[in-house]
């Protein structure tokens, strides 16, 4: 948690991104830690985006009953990084011509 | 003004930079000076700035987040800015995750939360 709050401020970052794809299982000391990392980048004024959540995953927070409503959530690192960008007032586009 | 921490005035906006310890006297005397300067000047906005803040203990935690929702009682939104990363940690170990009051990276950011147009870098 340290090492992503201190980056935070280095980078001035105003979100970031965690992804957890390679994460195949969360328990609830994992589900704590994210929640517990979004609440600290949350007081340094940043907000956290979680993405690569698989079905898996998904269906054991549910059961688990973690709150992830303080933080946002999408499935895939692609639209994590699209809206982490909307949320600076930027946008990926394609080249001109 | 009785307390040590001064209170500067910014448009509707006042601004406090904490840069010194808050131990229980200058906390509470601070929580009362920020009051009375949003009571007398019908303000709408307070930013406070806690980069000199190594450490914050509960209390001080508490006074923060009291003092934010008592100015949101008086119409005025409040934003905390420049909070150290060590400092976030303890506190959300502790418990304390602020909530209800606005946070920001910087005075830039938290000036720009409450509608400052703020030049970019």
């Amino acid at each position: 948690m340290e090492s992503v709050l201190i980056n935070v401020v280095e980078a001035q970052a105003r979100c970031i991104i965690i992804d957890i794809a390679g994460v195949p299982v969360v328990d609830t000391r994992v589900a704590d830690n994210l929640l517990k990392t979004t609440a600290a980048v949350r007081l340094l004024g940043a907000q956290t985006v979680l993405t690569g959540i698989t079905a898996q995953v998904a269906r054991t927070m549910v059961q688990l009953g973690v709150d992830v409503s303080s933080m946002h959530t999408v499935s895939r690192l692609s639209d994590g990084i699209e809206l982490a960008l909307g949320m600076v007032g930027k946008a990926i586009t394609a080249k001109a011509g | 003004m009785s307390g040590q921490i001064p209170i500067f005035r910014l448009g509707s906006t006042l601004l406090v930079s904490i840069q010194i310890e808050l131990r229980d006297a200058v906390a509470e005397a601070f929580q009362a000076d920020v009051l009375l300067q949003i009571e007398r000047r019908g303000t709408t906005g307070l930013v406070i700035d806690i980069s000199g803040l190594d450490m914050v203990d509960t209390y001080v935690a508490r006074i923060l987040a009291e003092t934010g929702r008592m100015a949101k009682l008086m119409g005025t939104s409040t934003v905390l800015v420049g909070m150290r990363p060590e400092v976030a940690a303890t506190l959300v170990r502790m418990g304390y995750g602020m909530e209800g009051v606005q946070t920001a990276l910087d005075l830039d950011d938290g000036l720009a939360l409450l509608g400052h147009v703020v030049p970019t870098r």
